[in-house]
């Protein structure tokens, strides 16, 4: 149980060094603008799948 | 107790734009008891995906794959995600709501306003990382 916290606080911690290197594509948005561009790109992955399915 | 946490969530608590409620929320699952159990449709990996680095990726996966493993989007029946939709949510947000149900989640963690003001007519409830870890450090 020890290990495993151990394990995934360490690579949670590394994906934010590595992302904190990075623009966030959300820059001078509002939290709510955030959500909102977020949900579209839902919708264009969500599309995407159908349209593979179908 | 069974959560979902929705795309937002892992973004917010992960990407180079965090907030700290959701980072919060991470560091408590990691360190959570085995009674809280995380599930994860592909769907959502995908949007984590858009959002982080490959290396990034990479190592969300191995969290992933420590946690829990991804459920892929075709195991959730059809005429579930239809009915989120006729109550008003678009496909991708009817689809997350039926994958929760379907896996039968208590617990929905999003900041999704669109999910937050349907929580009424939902099966499970929906709240945001600030909320729940309020509730949880009650």
């Amino acid at each position: 149980m020890k290990h495993r916290t151990k394990e995934i606080q360490k690579r949670l911690d590394k994906i934010r060094k590595l992302m904190s290197q990075r623009p966030s594509p959300y820059q001078g948005l509002t939290k709510d603008e955030a959500i909102e561009a977020m949900r579209k790109v839902r919708e264009q992955l969500w599309e995407e799948k159908l349209a593979a399915r179908s | 107790m069974r959560l979902v946490l929705d795309a937002n969530e892992y973004i917010f608590g992960l990407g180079s734009q965090r907030a700290r409620a959701c980072e919060q929320l991470l560091d408590w699952m990691a360190q959570a008891k085995p009674t809280i159990e995380l599930r994860i449709p592909r769907l959502i990996a995908n949007e984590v995906q858009r959002n982080l680095t490959p290396e990034a990726f990479r190592e969300f996966l191995r969290v992933i794959d420590v946690m829990t493993m991804i459920d892929e989007d075709s195991v959730v029946p059809f005429e579930l995600g239809s009915k989120y939709e006729w109550q008003g949510l678009k496909p991708a947000d009817a689809f997350i709501a039926a994958y929760t149900e379907w896996v039968g989640a208590d617990v929905l963690v999003s900041e999704n306003r669109h999910f937050l003001t349907r929580h009424a007519h939902l099966p499970f409830h929906v709240m945001t990382a600030h909320a729940f870890m309020q509730r949880v450090h009650r």
